[in-house]
C-alpha cells in the first residue's frame, strides 16, 4: 500500500511543475531529482494466533501431539535487491516446539520449516524488488510426557540484507 | 504563495511515507498455544473367540483358554496418576470366569484381574500409577475359564471397557 | 441476615458451584477403548479311570458252602467331569461269553449321581452304573468282584472293561 503511494507521489512530482507553470506563457526548464530510498514493508492480517492442542490432536501410543495453523499472511514489498525474511520469537525458554513455514510464496524462496527460537532464522529468501505474500503455517508440537500449559509467544517478522 | 504551500505538502507527505515505510519491516504476531489435558486409549482390535472345549475328568473346572491377540496404547499428559479400569457391559453368569491382564511399562499393571463380575460404572483397576507420555503396542492378554458345574455357553459377545482416567 | 452475612453465604455458595462444576470437569477427563469378546463353552464329558490292571484269583473255598470264595478288588477309582445334563455313565466288557461271574459296584460316589447297586457284566449291551450326572465332577470307588461255581471249573478270563458317559 504505502510503494503505490509513493509511486504516485513521484508521478506527481514530475508532473506539478508543468501544472504549476501551465497559465505561464514561454518556457523555462529546469532539473528534477527523483530519489527512491529503499523502502521495505512488512505486514501481517492478524495480531494474534490461539493454537489449542486437545484430545483430537493426540494419537494413543504417541508422546508427540500436533496442531497447524494457516490463517496467517505474511505480506511485503522492498524495493531493494537481496532481501530476505527471518522470523524469531521473543519466548526463550518455551514448553512446547512452535513451527513455521511460509507456505506458497508469490515471490522468492521458502526456507525450510523454522523452529523458533529468540535467535532468528529464515523464513523467506530472495524477496528482493517485489511485493508479494504467503501463508503462515504454524505448527504446535507437544510432548504429552511435557504435561499440559500453554505458551505465549511473540514472533517478530524481520526483512533483513540477504 | 500557492506554489510554496504546495510544495510543503508534498514534502511533509513523503517524509511521512518514508518513515512509515521503513517503520514497518519488521512485524510482530502473538501466537499462544495452549495443550489441555488429554487422555488417549485405544485398542488394535478384538480378541479372538474364547471357547473351553476341554477339561479334566475329577475336576469341576474347566480348562482355561487365553488370548493375547491384541494390544492397547495410551497417550496421556495428565499426571502419574493416572489409571485404567476395566469393566464389562454386564456381569457373567456365575460359573464363569473372566480375567484380564494388561502389560505396562509406564504404569503398574495389577497383574491377572478378574472382571467377570464388573459392569458399566463399577470397573476394577487393571492398570495403576500410569506417568505422562505415551504407551504403545502393549499386550492385552485374556482368560476365560468355566466350571463344570454351570454347564454349556452357547456364544455370548461381551463388551470390555478399557478407560484411561485419573 | 446482616448484609455481611448475607454477602459471606453468597461467596459460600459460589464456591461450592464452583467445587461442583471443578469435580464434574475433573471427572470428564478421561478416554475409553472397547472390545468385543465372543465367549462359549461347548459340552465336553470326561472320563478317566485310576489303576492299572486288576488281577482277581478265586483261590479260597468257603468251609459251610464248600463253594469258592468271590474274589474281589476295590483299588480302581473312577474318575468324570461333565457340563452337560442328564448325562450317566455305562459300563461294559468285551467278554461276551464269560463264564465266571463279574459284578461291579460302584462305592463311594462323591457329589453328583447315583449310583445302581451292583452291575452283573455278562457280555449283553452295556449296563448303567452312575445315572444322573449333570453339570458336575465326581469320581466313586470301582469294586469288582468275580465269583465262580464248582461246576464252571477252572479257568482263566480275560476281560477288557469300558465305562462311557453317554446320554441319560
Amino acid at each position: 500500500m504505502t510503494l503505490k503511494c509513493f509511486s504516485g507521489f513521484a508521478i506527481l512530482m514530475v508532473l506539478a511543475p508543468s501544472l504549476a507553470f501551465s497559465q505561464v506563457y514561454g518556457t523555462a526548464g529546469h532539473i528534477v531529482t527523483v530519489k527512491v530510498q529503499p523502502v521495505t514493508v512488512l505486514q501481517l492480517n492478524a495480531g494474534i494466533v490461539n493454537m489449542n492442542i486437545t484430545g483430537a490432536n493426540a494419537v494413543a501410543g504417541q508422546d508427540q501431539m500436533t496442531v497447524t495453523d494457516q490463517t496467517t499472511s505474511l505480506l511485503w514489498g522492498t524495493n531493494s535487491s537481496t532481501k530476505k525474511i527471518s522470523v524469531s520469537t521473543s519466548l526463550a525458554s518455551p514448553l512446547y516446539t512452535l513451527k513455521v513455514l511460509a507456505v506458497s510464496p508469490t515471490v522468492g524462496t521458502a526456507a525450510p520449516q523454522v523452529t523458533l527460537s529468540t535467535l532468528g532464522a529464515d523464513l523467506l529468501l530472495n524477496i528482493g524488488r517485489s511485493s508479494g505474500s504467503c501463508k503462515l503455517q504454524y505448527t504446535g508440537i507437544a510432548l504429552a510426557s511435557k504435561g499440559a500449559g500453554s505458551d505465549s509467544h511473540t514472533i517478530t517478522f524481520t526483512v533483513q540484507t540477504q | 504563495m500557492k506554489k510554496s504551500i504546495f510544495g510543503i505538502t508534498l514534502l511533509a507527505a513523503c517524509v511521512l511515507m518514508i518513515n512509515g515505510a521503513y517503520a514497518q519491516a519488521s512485524a510482530n504476531q502473538t501466537v499462544n498455544l495452549s495443550v489441555n489435558t488429554v487422555y488417549k486409549i485405544a485398542t488394535s482390535g478384538n480378541p479372538g473367540a474364547l471357547t473351553v472345549t476341554t477339561g479334566t475328568a475329577g475336576t469341576d473346572a474347566l480348562t482355561s483358554v487365553s488370548d493375547a491377540s491384541t494390544t492397547y496404547s495410551i497417550t496421556q499428559n495428565f499426571g502419574p496418576t493416572v489409571k485404567i479400569t476395566a469393566n464389562l457391559d454386564a456381569v457373567l453368569q456365575s460359573g464363569y470366569t473372566l480375567q484380564l491382564n494388561l502389560a505396562s511399562s509406564k504404569g503398574t499393571s495389577a497383574g491377572t484381574v478378574d472382571i467377570s463380575n464388573t459392569s458399566t460404572g463399577s470397573g476394577v483397576s487393571v492398570v495403576t500409577g500410569i506417568g505422562m507420555g505415551a504407551d504403545a503396542g502393549k499386550s492385552i492378554t485374556y482368560t476365560f475359564s468355566a466350571l463344570a458345574s454351570a454347564g454349556t455357553l452357547t456364544s455370548t459377545t461381551k463388551t470390555v471397557t478399557l478407560t484411561l482416567t485419573n | 441476615m446482616k448484609p455481611k452475612t448475607q454477602n459471606m453465604a453468597r461467596n459460600l455458595a459460589g464456591s461450592i458451584l464452583l467445587l461442583v462444576n471443578l469435580t464434574s470437569f475433573s471427572n470428564a477427563q478421561m478416554s475409553s477403548a472397547t472390545q468385543i469378546l465372543t465367549l462359549s463353552v461347548k459340552e465336553l464329558n470326561a472320563i478317566d479311570l485310576v489303576g492299572g490292571e486288576i488281577d482277581l484269583q478265586i483261590n479260597r473255598v468257603s468251609e459251610t458252602t464248600n463253594q469258592p470264595l468271590p474274589a474281589e478288588n476295590a483299588g480302581s477309582r473312577l474318575l468324570w467331569t461333565s457340563n452337560g445334563e442328564n448325562r450317566k455313565i455305562t459300563v461294559a466288557t468285551n467278554n461276551t461269553a464269560a463264564r465266571f461271574s463279574l459284578r461291579i459296584i460302584a462305592k463311594n460316589v462323591s457329589t453328583s449321581g447315583s449310583s445302581a447297586t451292583e452291575v452283573i457284566l455278562n457280555g449283553d449291551a452295556p449296563k448303567d452304573l452312575i445315572r444322573s450326572v449333570s453339570r458336575s465332577s465326581g469320581s466313586c470307588t470301582i469294586k469288582y468282584i468275580a465269583a465262580a461255581d464248582v461246576s464252571e471249573g477252572t479257568g482263566t478270563e480275560h476281560h477288557l472293561v469300558t465305562y462311557t458317559i453317554t446320554g441319560g
